[in-house]
């Protein structure tokens, strides 16, 4: 269970079953959703917590600066026999003392997000802080945070949560129902408005009203839980956020401003099929990395035809309908492995034709209406024109269809082959038979190349794309492609096998000589500690980490400068240098 | 940034230019004497103020907007106390308040402290209340004060606020101690006066059910300290206080009256010479004490009844209650875990 800026989620949970016995008077109703982890408030750590000391508030070195109109921030007290007075919204706390809660984890407590969510841009910049020096190991607790807002804390980094808001709905009487509250003042507006557990026990109107507004906390902190686990999170938080500005500012901000804190922990391996279906989707961290990432990409120089196609609703766009049709026509010219196929396609930019199985490349989908918007347009340009810079292209070829007219002028030279002005459908046989003619124009006279070759400069590309230009410049020096054209194997001189192409992956998977190769190569490795090596690696065996990976790349296991095996990260390497709990590598091969 | 003086500094405006030769304010309210309901005048004078305020001031304290910068000429108080005066109406009991200290010579030099009361008994009232931070309450102090009284009986009132050192330093910011106010009312009975305490009811941060447990306390260290007469007054928002800026952030609410309510209510049984009352200022105004707009008013009549003397008003309007009752009541219950001194039910949530 990984959140988006890579922790693990341990919290939300509770024991608590809120209506199999008689109504529960309201501070033991308040009390459970916190209760899961053992903890009461007045209780270690909640009442001598840093937070409450005086001068751990204001004025933090590395922190971001004070609010100059709300200078009382960071106020807490306590009375002279040590229970909480108050504790308001604070800077994060200067030293994180060690609190064991009963069950574990220790937690750090972000105060005032009731207040900071009325200030998207603060209060992200001050989460994400706090949230990182509290480290992967602690839990960090946002008191009274209104329901609403949980998803969106959630994926700013707070994993506990109280019954404060809901309870504050439900004792003003109003019915928690996202978009809005629902004031209640008799029986009557319950009727038909929902059909919980809450609103349908026997109990009057007031237990009701309380009785919903909870269940919704705990269906909500149960959901969170849920997608964590492998659905669509940033989905449900996008859902959760879009009735409210001040929270779609804070996740816009949290993209625009904040997406290193993200960037690191956004998975190299399929999860589920990412759906960008808004503006706030088009750059999510998972987009913005692709574009980041296809910066290095640097194009086959074998191939100096581009062909430039529009992308497709089926992922991976080659078992598309209109992709098939187009290698059809791409497979009449005598030179087909001269060309350069790419896809150009909203929100990520280009796809080339060799990185087009990778995540999530292969893993989204949106909308498609034929309507770019301008911001869609400029991006288009922005990667046409890189790419158009990295390539040695001769000839450029264009069945871009109705995106052709807003990149005209980048590629004034191309053989267009789509008549979009007549509503010309890039399927249609008129089109693909101008495609086929262009292609075959382009490619007369290119000296042969054969599909083997091709596929090894595309596997070559791949292994840049996934391993980064250094390490892969030395991992496939003299290597050789062997095998089925849907899973090549990576081949070194002597004919040990390093690598195989996993599409389901998306990336080459090593094999042991493979990490041994990769770890000379400079690729990133882990230290372990002295013990036997079987099953999978914990944060307590890691002694260091080098170098940079994300969740789902491979990864070396090392032990006194000798590779001892080859895996697939779990988390980030910048959270595995911190982290003291939980599994980080997935072993493959063990030596 | 800076700490909670700098942040009351902040909110401070400077007074508006007022005529000083006119006093703040006078009127007549009923009040209760020796168990008998008089009406009592009460006038409040315009002077330089209150020294603490001028030095830095307390969190809630809006009284400094009512002061005069640089004292106020003498020939203007005498006109100032000519007009009080004019206006009494042999009321048998005179509260006699600056916005400040009617100790400080500051104010008021200690020569005119001593007229004004001699006028007054020789007027025929039979109790002068005034009011003074402790500092000025010393024996040597009091000693002309009340023998000017002759018959009639001085009572100083000072305010307490709180009896947590933490609250009064951290979140009221008056500069005093337990050890300081009981020294006073020591001073204060020595002298042959009576010791009146004014009790704070939510100063800002405190959540509401700190601030019922922290009123409680104050409650009982006055009496400890013997006080006979504790007014308990919750927390209004008056202008360019720091209590004013919170409250405009949402990061404040008024107490409940249901909270001046119940703190009045577990004091008892109160021993029989003391008298713990509340007449909240700005009751059932937004800035005031208040509870949901349809039970304000008769709560506050019920206050009124119990402060003139009605022991069982408050049991009353408890037991008569209102839709507004278990909303406070879940308020107070969810203790700690509302942070800091915002309403969690008519503020936003």
């Amino acid at each position: 269970m990984l959140t988006p800026l890579g922790h693990q989620l341990l919290a939300c949970h509770t024991r608590w079953e809120p209506y199999a016995g008689p109504p529960i008077e309201t501070p033991a109703v308040a009390l459970p959703l916190i209760e899961g982890l053992g903890l009461r408030p007045n209780t270690p750590p909640f009442s001598d917590h840093p937070l409450w000391l005086s001068g751990d508030g204001p004025g933090s070195d590395e922190g971001p600066g004070p609010i100059t109109d709300r200078p009382w921030a960071g106020a807490s007290l306590v009375d002279d026999e040590g229970e909480l007075l108050a504790a308001l919204p604070a800077w994060e706390p200067a030293p994180l003392r060690e609190r064991k809660g009963v069950l574990g984890p220790r937690i750090a407590i972000f105060e005032g997000s009731r207040t900071w969510l009325e200030r998207p841009r603060e209060m992200v910049k001050r989460l994400l802080t706090f949230r990182r020096k509290a480290g992967p190991d602690r839990l960090v607790y946002a008191p009274g945070a209104p329901l609403e807002s949980w998803p969106l804390l959630v994926y700013l980094g707070v994993d506990l949560f109280d019954g404060v808001g809901p309870l504050s709905a439900a004792l003003r009487r109003e019915l928690i129902l996202p978009p809005g509250h629902f004031p209640v003042t008799r029986s009557r507006d319950l009727e038909g408005l929902c059909s919980c557990r809450g609103c349908s026990m026997d109990g009057s109107l007031e237990e009701r009203v309380r009785g919903h507004d909870l269940a919704l906390a705990l269906e909500t902190t149960t959901r969170l839980r849920r997608v964590l686990e492998g659905g669509p999170f940033r989905e449900l938080v996008e859902a959760a956020c879009h009735p409210y500005p001040a929270y779609v500012a804070a996740l816009r901000l949290a993209d625009e401003l904040h997406i290193k804190a993200f960037a690191d922990h956004v998975p190299r391996v399929p999860g589920p099929a990412i759906r960008p279906t808004s503006q706030l989707g088009a750059n999510r961290p998972e987009v913005r990395c692709w574009r980041h990432r296809i910066r290095d990409y640097r194009p086959p120089t074998q191939a100096p035809v581009l062909l430039l196609l529009p992308c497709s609703a089926r992922k991976p766009y080659l078992t598309s309908k209109s992709h098939q049709l187009f290698r059809r026509e791409l497979r009449e010219c005598s030179r087909p492995w001269r060309v350069h196929e790419v896809s150009l396609t909203s929100p990520l930019g280009f796809v080339p034709r060799e990185l087009e199985r990778c995540y999530p490349a292969a893993h989204y989908d949106l909308p498609v209406t034929g309507q770019w918007t301008h911001e869609e347009r400029e991006m288009a340009r922005r990667q046409l024109k890189a790419l158009l810079r990295k390539g040695e292209y001769a000839e450029v070829v264009s069945h871009l269809g109705d995106q052709h007219h807003f990149l005209a002028d980048l590629i004034p030279k191309a053989r267009v082959t789509v008549q979009d002005g007549e509503g010309e459908r890039v399927t249609s046989p008129s089109a693909l038979r101008r495609l086929r003619q262009a292609l075959i124009q382009t490619t007369r006279g290119l000296p042969p190349f054969t599909s083997r070759e091709r596929l090894t400069a595309d596997i070559f590309g791949l292994a840049r794309f996934q391993l980064g230009a250094g390490p892969a410049n030395h991992f496939t020096r003299g290597c050789t492609v062997k095998g089925r054209i849907e899973r090549p194997r990576l081949m070194d001189r002597e004919g040990i096998q390093l690598a195989m192409f996993n599409p389901e992956r998306g990336c080459l998977s090593l094999t042991l000589e493979g990490g041994q190769r990769l770890f000379r190569a400079g690729g990133p490795f882990i230290e372990l500690g002295q013990f036997k090596l079987k099953g999978d690696i914990f944060a307590g065996g890691v002694t260091a980490v080098n170098g940079r990976f994300h969740p789902g790349d491979e990864v070396v296991l090392v032990r006194e400068e000798a590779v001892v095996g080859v895996g697939v990260a779990q988390i980030a390497s910048s959270l595995l240098k911190e982290s003291q709990r939980g599994r980080v590598v997935k072993v493959r091969h063990r030596g | 940034m800076g700490d909670i003086s700098d942040w009351i500094a902040a909110a401070k405006r400077s007074p508006r230019r007022r005529d000083t030769s006119e006093p703040v304010a006078k009127w007549t309210e009923p009040e209760l004497l020796e168990g008998e309901s008089v009406g009592a005048y009460v006038a409040v004078l315009r002077t330089r103020g209150c020294h603490w305020s001028i030095t830095s001031g307390c969190s809630m304290c809006g009284y400094f907007n009512d002061t005069v910068p640089g004292g106020v000429p003498q020939a203007d108080l005498d006109r100032q106390w000519a007009r009080v005066m004019s206006g009494y109406k042999g009321q048998p009991m005179v509260k006699l308040y600056t916005s400040g200290s009617f100790l400080d010579p500051e104010e008021i030099p200690a020569s005119m402290q001593r007229d004004m009361v001699r006028e007054l008994t020789d007027a025929g009232v039979v109790r002068v209340v005034v009011e003074s931070l402790p500092q000025f309450l010393t024996k040597r102090n009091l000693a002309p004060l009340v023998k000017a009284a002759g018959g009639a009986r001085l009572e100083v009132a000072l305010g307490l606020e709180s009896a947590s050192e933490q609250v009064l330093s951290r979140a009221i910011n008056k500069r005093m101690t337990r050890k300081g106010f009981a020294r006073a009312v020591k001073a204060l009975l020595e002298s042959q006066a009576l010791a009146k305490a004014y009790v704070l009811l939510k100063p800002p941060f405190l959540t509401e059910a700190a601030a019922i447990r922290d009123c409680g306390s104050a409650v009982r260290f006055a009496m400890e300290c013997g006080c006979t007469n504790i007014s308990l007054n919750p927390v209004n928002v008056q202008r360019n206080t720091l209590v004013e800026k919170l409250w405009k952030h949402d990061e404040y609410r008024p107490p409940w009256l249901w909270s001046v309510v119940d703190v009045l209510q577990s004091a008892r049984p109160l021993p029989a010479d003391v008298r713990l009352y509340s007449d909240p200022t700005g009751g059932g105004s937004r800035r005031g004490s208040h509870n949901c707009g349809k039970c304000n008013d008769k709560v506050l009549k019920a206050l009124k009844a119990h402060r003139l003397g009605d022991a069982e008003a408050l049991k009353w309007v408890v037991a008569e209650g209102c839709d507004c009752r278990s909303m406070w009541e879940g308020e107070v219950a969810l203790g700690p875990l509302v942070r800091g001194g915002w309403g969690i039910v008519d503020l936003k949530g």
